[in-house]
């Protein structure tokens, strides 16, 4: 598992502190690398902007909310999916929303799953924990394209 | 010489007037001739002086005399001369010469010469010769010009004649002689005695000289076949014939002169007259007609066998009975003083008719007369119908005719009885209709009326585009047709429109309903009707709505309409914003203060007490619950703002399917579903399987404090509308907070009592009712509860 970084793109420091802690408790030792907003998940993916040349990893899965400042989650998803060295990257949308049109767009750009989080932290704590144990564990990831 | 000159002296002569020419070449005695003449009284003579010379003057002056020598130079002596003159001009011519030879005088005689004088000669014997000729010479025209007459009269005669001779050949025949038989020519050698046609007796009689007459039918095929002459005639002709014998001292006499005319016509008319006289007796004694020939006496001269009939007597007993008596009048019969004495004579048609046609003999009458008094025996009066005529004979006499019409009038009668009855019952019949007429006018008048109130116009066209009726609406907008047609006053247009609506109707013969945009500017709500006159002539009946008003509300409606759905989708738009970021921002905070919480009473157990961790229980739980409130107010919301769907959805499978999560859920409940079997409807699939889940839900729910529950999906029909319910025997509800069941966050139990927003029926009722339908509830308290609802238009 090690050397398997998590991309997580949420705006709020809350979410990721419980998101955190949910990983930190669910004996998840992956690294989790944080994106505040849209444009910073792009920047680390691409190495662009402030990320430039930072010789990063790609990450095992991406961790995506869809309301976030500046460029949103589904047109991060949509710049991932049309680029050749994002394309394959497993995507999973988590959000609070359960909007119909949220589910359609997200799925038809190429999420390939979508969790709500919920409310109740003792869920959201279980909701981590399969995330982590499927697509860190049973799931095999795609091979790096490349890391330059 | 002139010795004879001193002889004329002193003589007084009468003047004449008789012109002479002398033709002599001696030109003394020229002279002396001339002289002597004149002293004759003569006018003064010509004198030629050669034969030529002679027959030129007597051509020319053509006297009355010619004095000729007979010797005379020249190629044309005296005697050529002469006979030339007397033959081309018939003038006559007295011979003068000195010489008087035998052979000469032979010679002058041929041309017959008036007088011959041998010179010298006395003035006497001129004048003697002079006055011989001219009175010979008289004489000899006159005889001429009475020849002619009787040519003229013999030719010209419509008589034929013909003078035959001693053997009866004919010698002379005029035109009619043969015209009459058809004779081309005069049949020259066959005698009238070789013709079979004359009679015997007459021929015996021709022979003793004596003259005949007699009528004869001359038959021209018996001439024919004897081919005594050539005639175009045939058959037979009718011939007067007159033929009398001329010297008759000899015998047999010297001719015959025969007068013969065609009678053939007289012949037939006479024979005409004498049937038509036959005709009239038998028609006069077999006519049904009583007829009387009265004489100025008014006695019977003569009447018919029907006449008898009515007169009651045989016809040996008519003649000299008075006319009263022959018309059986019992007044005239009755009184000894005859006819005219009776009390009502006075008035008597018959009597003045027959009185008046006797006495003017021009009058005619016809005159219906009723025989006054009943014989014994006789039932009814008798009618007759007379008539009088005066007859054209020399005894005044006058014709009665009666003619017995009782039968005829009495059929009269009745005809006029029944004719009268006929005339009242119409009478009777034309007031009622009359007055009929009069309330059909008034009511016509109110209908005018009625239809000249309307606030609509009314018209009616003609197919060839006239309009005979147009309402006050009508004419007070569009004007007066004043005989135009509709285009031409309406439209100013000469041709009819390309497009009218109006008359489609024509084609179509149904009613039609359209809009219009007038003349005017203004709107009309039209209807065209196939009308069919009177006459049966087929009409447009067209009446117009004035809708501008409407219209305009119509307009403005519509535009106030679209700006609200503008508005509405812009808020729809809005509150979908707003619910997406209820959804997703206020969850947020509910779940950090959830998680925090949480993470608080992991971290830091040991350093809070019993009191303050039920505290974070409670701050979990209320965040928990307001996660819920949100979920399912946005369900709620949704339930309003989705698309609907319209598929076949099968009730029963959705809501067995449902039961079977419910239990799966409640293992350790004690429930029992009931759901009705093949239950299908059309409507929005997820929005109905959300209504059975939360209707089940609910049930499954509100039984929960019971040890087990029955719990029952069903439909009824009430008032053939099909009703679903869904029953439980749980906590049921107090009927007096039936009105809140509905109402969104509404609950009529505590959430520690039974879990829940409040949402569940709020939306089951949304559902219902975008489906068209009803939803209601019934409920006791602990004794259960059942939601009823219908989906619309479902039978």
């Amino acid at each position: 598992m090690a050397g398997k970084v998590i991309l997580l793109v949420e705006d709020n420091s809350d979410d990721v502190d419980l998101t955190l802690r949910a990983i930190k408790r669910n004996n998840i030792a992956n690294d989790v690398i944080i994106a505040r907003d849209g444009v910073e998940a792009l920047d680390y993916l691409f190495a662009t902007g402030s990320q430039q040349g930072n010789g990063r990893l790609m990450p095992a899965v991406v961790l995506l909310d869809l309301r976030l400042p500046r460029l949103d989650g589904l047109d991060v998803l949509q710049r991932m999916r049309s680029d050749g060295k994002t394309r394959c990257i497993p995507v999973v949308v988590l959000t609070s929303s359960k909007e119909e049109q949220d589910l359609v767009k997200s799925y038809s750009l190429g999420a390939n799953s979508y969790v709500r989080k919920p409310v109740d932290f003792n869920q959201f704590h279980e909701a981590i924990r399969l995330l982590g144990l499927y697509w860190l564990l049973l799931n095999e990831p795609p091979p790096i394209v490349g890391s330059a | 010489m002139c010795f004879h000159s001193l002889e004329a002296k002193g003589r007084i002569s009468t003047l004449r007037s008789e012109r002479v020419l002398i033709v002599e070449d001696e030109a003394i005695e020229a002279l002396d001739l001339q002289h002597r003449l004149a002293s004759l009284g003569f006018p003064t003579p010509e004198i030629a002086h050669s034969g030529e010379e002679g027959v030129r003057k007597a051509e020319k002056t053509r006297p009355d005399l010619v004095l000729l020598e007979i010797l005379l130079p020249g190629n044309m002596d005296g005697i050529m001369a002469a006979e030339k003159i007397r033959s081309q001009f018939e003038i006559p011519v007295i011979y003068l010469t000195a010489y008087a030879d035998e052979n000469t005088v032979q010679r002058a005689k041929m041309t017959e010469p008036y007088g011959y004088i041998v010179k010298p000669f006395q003035e006497r014997e001129l004048n003697i010769a002079i006055e011989v000729s001219l009175y010979k010479s008289q004489m000899q025209r006159k005889l001429r010009e009475s020849e002619e007459i009787f040519r003229g009269i013999f030719e010209s005669s419509p008589i034929g004649i013909a003078i035959c001779d001693s053997l009866g050949r004919p010698v002379s025949v005029n035109k009619a002689a043969l015209e009459i038989p058809g004779l081309f020519e005069m049949p020259g050698e066959s005698s009238m005695f070789s013709d079979p046609n004359l009679p015997k007796e007459p021929r015996e009689r021709l022979r003793n000289g004596e003259p005949v007459r007699f009528q004869i039918a001359y038959d021209f095929e018996k001439a024919k076949r004897l081919k005594l002459y050539d005639t175009r005639k045939s058959g037979i002709m009718w011939l007067d014939m007159s033929i009398t014998p001329f010297n008759t001292e000899q015998k047999p006499p010297g001719g015959y002169l025969i007068q013969f005319q065609d009678i053939t016509e007289i012949k037939r008319s006479e024979q005409a007259l004498t049937e038509s006289e036959r005709l009239l007796e038998i028609l006069f004694a077999s006519i049904p007609v009583s007829m009387l020939v009265l004489d100025k006496d008014r006695r019977v001269f003569e009447a018919n066998e029907a006449a008898a009939q009515l007169a009651g007597r045989d016809m040996g007993e008519m003649f000299g009975l008075q006319s009263g008596e022959a018309l059986q009048c019992l007044h005239s019969m009755d009184d000894p003083r005859g006819c005219g004495w009776g009390p009502s004579c006075v008035d008597c048609k018959a009597r003045l008719a027959i009185v008046d046609t006797i006495e003017s003999q021009r009058s005619h009458y016809q005159v219906e007369w009723q025989r006054p008094l009943m014989r014994e025996g006789e039932t009814k009066e008798k009618t007759f119908l007379l008539s009088t005529v005066p007859l054209p004979t020399a005894r005044n006499e006058i014709l009665v005719c009666l003619e017995n019409i009782t039968e005829q009038k009495r059929v009269e009668e009745e005809l006029r009885k029944a004719r009268d009855e006929l005339e009242t019952r119409v009478q009777e019949r034309t007031r009622g209709l009359k007055k009929a007429n009069e309330a059909m006018d008034e009511e016509r008048q109110r209908f005018n009326e009625v239809l000249e109130t309307l606030p609509l116009y009314l018209v009616l066209l003609t197919p060839d585009y006239q309009v005979p009726f147009a309402n006050r609406f009508f004419r007070e907008r569009f004007g007066k047709s004043h005989g135009r047609r509709c285009f031409e006053y309406l439209f100013g247009r000469t041709e009819p429109c390309e497009i009218c609506e109006t008359y489609k109707v024509l084609k179509t013969l149904a009613p039609l309903e359209w809009e219009w945009l007038g003349p005017d500017g203004r709107n009309y709500y039209v209807y065209d009707f196939p009308f069919t006159d009177t006459d049966g002539s087929t009409l447009i009946l067209e009446m117009g709505v004035d809708v501008t008003e409407q219209k305009r509300a119509e307009e403005a409606l519509r535009k106030a309409h679209d700006e609200l759905e503008i508005r509405v989708q812009e808020r729809t738009k809005e509150l979908e914003a707003f619910t997406y970021s209820v959804s997703h921002d206020l969850r947020a905070p509910l779940r950090s203060i959830d998680g925090f919480s949480q993470a608080l009473l992991e971290d830091y157990t040991a350093k809070l007490d019993e009191q303050g961790k039920d505290y974070l229980s409670r701050v979990r739980t209320a965040s928990q619950r307001m996660g819920q409130l949100i979920d399912d107010m946005l369900a709620l919301s949704r339930v309003t703002r989705s698309e609907m769907r319209h598929e076949t959805v099968n009730m029963s499978n959705v809501a067995q399917a449902i039961a079977d999560e419910l239990r799966k859920a409640e293992p350790h409940r004690q429930i029992d579903f009931t759901v009705a079997q093949g239950l299908t409807t059309e409507g929005d699939p997820f929005l109905l399987r959300q209504l059975l889940e939360n209707l089940l839900d609910n049930a499954v729910k509100f039984t929960s404090k019971h040890p087990s529950a029955e719990i029952k999906f069903g439909v009824m029909r009430r008032g053939g509308e099909r009703v679903y319910y869904v029953r439980d025997d749980g906590a049921g509800f107090d009927m007096s907070y039936v009105d809140k069941l509905f109402g969104p966050f509404q609950r009529l139990h505590a959430p520690t009592e039974f879990p829940g927003t409040g949402i569940g029926l709020a939306t089951v009722q949304r559902i219902v009712h975008r489906h068209g339908g009803r939803v209601w509830a019934e409920g006791v308290v602990e004794k259960g509860a059942t939601v009823y609802f219908t989906l619309g238009t479902e039978g």
